[in-house]
């Protein structure tokens, strides 16, 4: 067990965080503003791997330009879920269990969808890097991962400028706060719940691109969204910068478990962490969470 | 009183499918009940169509084995039909979509059974459903023939008999596993090996098990033995620790997609070794590896799509379909040419039980697109069929056979 | 009667016990769990592993399966109750992957991926349902009790609830113990069915599928909860004409309601014991009915 062995399993650790951090700033962002876990992002994210899958592998198109390709899909991808899943539950004023409900259905829902169209073969992504990795002495660095990490930071600080720094922000926080007052001072609070949809699916287009990339395409990819409601949690529901944190958290434990004790009692290890973790710092990494009633 | 009327007109449902429950009345019927069960003695008339079915998933994760094989299937069937059928009468094939269920498989089984009055019924390649069914088949009567490799699928673990109406039409993944096993140890003179297998997969497990037994029995020793399940796609741990132990070869047992990103992920991580796969390294595998040098790969071959046998079938869909066939399109062929060589021989192939004790006993050299296959009685699964040994050249375009091993 | 219909009444009754079984915990009292399948499949390993490893009769084994799921909801449930309620789901939902976990690493008891196969058939069509109905009947006297309108505080205001001097977190630990015995029971029901399980049948798309259909009948009706298990069961073997787009169409189907109408089928809709026990008779009479019925 040398020091080479320990910094590339770490490496590896901080790679499927990265992953998972992609897919945890969508999904954090529709928690923090509509307070209610988005299981359809996974459907989201499986339809644009196939997007992805589209523009780089069938029309060939660079990889630049295709994951921008991926966004736009994603984010129309998202005002359609909306429609379909979520909008008549606001008419409604149905308690927030209903679009986790709601939600898992439609994920279910896209993900089928693409089974009918494309489920004869699978699919795969060309590769983004002509040299795949980044060698340091014996530790190796995938280029994809440092990307996706990267990427996903950038997003990050994008969409909290957004939120923070805009007045469409502003809204978008107001919203989240209480709907119905927001209403009441002159918002469209209806407009701003599906614009936040609209960059949620943004992400969500650039995770399934990039998740199609790293793992080939195929219509149940979406259910890694499972990853970001726990990186959610552990960084503090509600807060964007706090899911990377528990995402990448969640991602080296995963890999130190395995290490020591081997992947399939992982799981139960997992759940006994996240448990402690609960209960003793149930307000997440970043320290914030939505107060639920008193 | 909308509710009431919406409730009235459910329960008047669900009175309607118990009406059906006639009298039978015994208390406890199992799973296909034995008593009130008859073997489907056909009611078609003397030349009415023959009825087979198939039970396969095509529309969750297994749907493009599934898909593949409806296609294999369908192929035959027409092929049979255009040369005049079955001694004179039509084949007609049903298709169900299991999802990948075994409660879906067994109730789309008795479907089969009793309301289509199938007479022969090709399974889902899934092993956990090839043991659900395997008493179901046994209390109807109607054979399941396919392609679950696991052996406990036709071995009845506790009698050690074979379960009586289910046949393996391809060699099972003991006698797969032991066949490049073999190889591993004799052709690439492999000293020490590491496991990658899917934990969560019995088809992978029960693989990696005789793998193991094989290379021990002969003095190889086994330096790591690593999982991962299904769902995961990042192997990299599991990877890296394996290369630390520095094996001469990886064995990595699971399906297409896994198999890819396992060895793109150890070559990236930089491991030059060989790596040593079982039967699903064919296409897609090559296409999912793209960008990555494809060498020091030795796999299982069971459906050479080049060979004189299969060419005709890996043609066929490929002009049909626009891509490369999955071993699958073949499986399905041939589970359809297996049952149609007992219906042929059959006296009344209505009688499920007599086409079973044909598929039994007479499924000698039947002509199939991966060759001659025979069935042995004992077991219900292929005797003396091999398989290839294969590589793929660098560029993952063309796979060359190396060697033949038969069980 | 045609193995095909009672395999359809088989598979739809075992959903509907699920379902039920969530009842009083997701519909009453308003915790959401992705890990009732996780008690299922304790139910049903456990019995199992009496009867193919222990070569014990039914009845014990199912009793020690049931009495096994509520060890460890106790044990589970002692720590996660404190949690808010969707630390809950969440918790419970890795509850469910950590059960198949260790499924799958004692895999010489358990058979691992494989699963536990050649598992008698003690267990036919008739036991199931009847089971069924006994235990709607018994979630039904859950509901009606003063322990149900508790569950009922608690899922509508638990700071009202506690201020009214309910024990919260004892009484969530009951439900939660109720509810997953129940579920044991279902999963001992189904491993002397179908006498092969394994680990993946009881996965968290499982659990969700329970909570899915509790949600389509109207978590407020139990009634709404049999009938939706029921129809969702059955409705992907009339949908079969579409192949492929079955699961499509099931899904816009459940997504219709639950956007459309939210309360669920039922609504608030609720059979009165009575109502139940003259359908009980009413289908009794059916069943024993002549021998003029053909298949």
């Amino acid at each position: 067990m040398n020091v080479t062995f320990l910094i590339q399993q770490l490496i590896n650790g901080l790679s499927r965080g990265a992953v998972y951090a992609l897919i945890a700033v969508g999904f954090a962002l529709i928690f923090s503003v509509l307070k209610f876990s988005n299981f359809g992002h996974g459907g989201l994210i499986s339809v644009s791997a196939f997007a992805g899958y589209f523009f780089a592998g069938v029309l060939k198109f660079n990889p630049v330009v295709s994951v921008i390709l991926s966004a736009v899909v994603g984010a129309l991808l998202g005002v359609l879920l909306d429609f379909i899943a979520f909008k008549n539950l606001r008419k409604h004023k149905s308690p927030s269990i209903y679009y986790f409900v709601s939600s898992i259905t439609a994920g279910i829902l896209f993900m089928n969808v693409l089974t009918i169209f494309f489920g004869t073969t699978f699919y795969s992504i060309p590769p983004f890097f002509s040299q795949p990795t980044i060698n340091l002495g014996n530790i190796i660095i995938a280029k994809l991962d440092a990307t996706i990490f990267i990427v996903c930071s950038v997003l990050l600080a994008a969409v909290m400028l957004v939120i923070n720094k805009t007045s469409l922000g502003l809204a978008l926080r107001a919203v989240s706060m209480d709907a119905d007052t927001a209403k009441l001072m002159g918002m469209n609070s209806n407009a701003v719940v599906t614009f936040t949809f609209l960059i949620a699916g943004m992400l969500a287009g650039v995770s399934g691109i990039f998740l199609g990339a790293n793992f080939t395409v195929d219509p149940f990819i979406g259910n890694m969204v499972a990853k970001g409601f726990i990186a959610s949690v552990v960084g503090g529901l509600g807060s964007l910068p706090g899911s990377i944190a528990g995402a990448l958290m969640l991602g080296v434990i995963e890999v130190i478990l395995t290490t020591a004790c081997g992947d399939i009692i992982t799981p139960a290890l997992i759940f006994v962490f996240m448990l402690i973790f609960l209960l003793i710092r149930p307000q997440g990494i970043s320290g914030k969470f939505i107060q639920e009633k008193a | 009183m909308k509710k009431r009327g919406l409730l009235a007109a459910l329960l008047a449902v669900i009175m309607i499918l118990t009406a059906g429950c006639s009298s039978e009345g015994k208390s406890s019927t199992p799973v296909g009940s034995q008593n009130s069960n008859a073997p489907s003695i056909g009611k078609t008339s003397e030349g009415g169509d023959i009825i087979i079915g198939t039970l396969l998933d095509t529309s969750a994760s297994m749907a493009a084995a599934g898909k593949a094989t409806v296609w294999g299937a369908d192929y035959a069937v027409k092929e049979i039909n255009d040369a005049g059928g079955i001694n004179g009468r039509k084949l007609k094939i049903i298709h169900y979509d299991v999802k990948g269920d075994p409660n879906e498989s067994i109730t789309a089984y008795n479907r089969l059974v009793d309301q289509d009055k199938a007479v022969a019924v090709v399974g889902p390649g899934l092993s956990n459903i090839g043991i659900a069914l395997a008493p179901v088949a046994e209390d109807k009567k109607v054979p399941i023939v396919s392609h679950f490799m696991d052996e406990r699928a036709t071995t009845n673990e506790k009698t050690k008999a074979a379960w009586k109406y289910i046949y393996l039409a391809e060699p099972s993944c003991n006698q797969q596993a032991e066949a490049i096993a073999a190889y591993s140890v004799e052709k690439l003179n492999v000293k020490t090996v590491a496991i990658l297998y899917d934990s969560s997969n019995a088809y992978s497990t029960t693989h990696a098990i005789p793998y193991q037994k094989y290379v021990e029995s002969k003095g190889v020793k086994v330096v790591a033995s690593e999982s991962f399940t299904s769902d995961a796609k990042d192997y990299k741990a599991q990877l890296t620790k394996i290369i630390s132990t520095k094996p001469d070869a990886i064995f990595v047992p699971a399906y297409a997609q896994q198999n890819a990103l396992a060895y793109k992920q150890a070559r990236e991580l930089g491991y030059t070794g060989l790596i040593i796969g079982n039967n699903t390294y064919s296409a897609p595998f090559n296409t999912l590896v793209q960008g990555t040098p494809i060498s020091n790969l030795f796999f299982i071959y069971n459906v050479d799509f080049q060979s004189a046998n299969t060419k005709f079938l890996g043609d066929a869909y490929k002009s049909a379909n626009g891509t490369d066939p999955l071993p699958n399109v073949a499986f399905g062929y041939d589970n359809v040419k297996i049952i149609a060589n007992a219906l042929k021989l059959a006296k009344n192939p209505n009688d499920s039980v007599e086409v079973n004790s044909l598929i039994e006993t007479k499924t000698t050299a039947v002509k199939t697109s991966s060759g001659p296959i025979t069935i042995d009685p004992t077991t219900h699964r292929p005797s003396g069929m091999g398989v290839f040994i294969a590589k793929w050249d660098e560029s993952g375009k063309k796979i060359s056979l190396l060697d033949y091993y038969k069980s | 009667m045609s193995s095909f219909l009672l395999s359809l009444i088989t598979f739809s009754a075992i959903t509907v016990i699920g379902v039920v079984s969530i009842f009083p915990l997701t519909g009453l009292t308003g915790l959401f769990s992705f890990g009732q399948a996780a008690y299922m499949a304790i139910g049903a390993y456990v019995a199992g592993i009496c009867a193919v490893q222990l070569n014990m009769t039914v009845i014990p084994c199912i009793l020690i399966g049931v009495l096994t799921a509520g060890l460890v909801s106790i044990i589970i449930g002692i720590p996660t109750l404190k949690l808010r309620t969707d630390y809950f789901a969440l918790i419970s939902m890795c509850l469910g992957e950590a059960i198949t976990a260790i499924l799958r690493k004692f895999s010489t008891v358990t058979g691992g991926a494989g699963g536990l196969s050649n598992i008698p058939n003690y267990v036919g069509t008739t036991a199931i349902v009847i089971s069924a109905i006994v235990i709607i009947a018994i979630v039904a006297c859950f509901k009606n009790s003063s322990f149900g309108r508790m569950s009922l505080a608690i899922k509508n205001d638990e700071l009202a609830a506690k201020s009214f001097g309910i024990n919260v977190y004892s009484h969530k630990l009951k439900v939660y113990l109720f509810t997953s015995m129940i579920a044991g029971y279902c999963g001992g029901l189904y491993a002397f069915y179908i006498r092969f399980i394994d680990p993946s049948m009881f996965g968290w798309t499982k659990s969700s599928e329970w909570v899915i259909f509790l949600f389509f009948g109207g978590i407020n009706s139990l009634t709404g909860s049999v009938i939706s298990a029921i129809l969702l069961s059955v409705l992907p073997e009339f949908l079969r004409f579409a192949t492929e787009a079955r699961i499509v169409m099931y899904s816009i189907l459940i997504l219709l309601v639950i956007n459309f109408r939210p309360q669920g089928l039922l609504g608030e809709y609720e059979l009165s014991l009575e109502s139940i026990k003259k359908l009980f008779h009413k289908s009794k009479k059916l069943q024993g009915g002549g021998n003029n019925g053909t298949t």
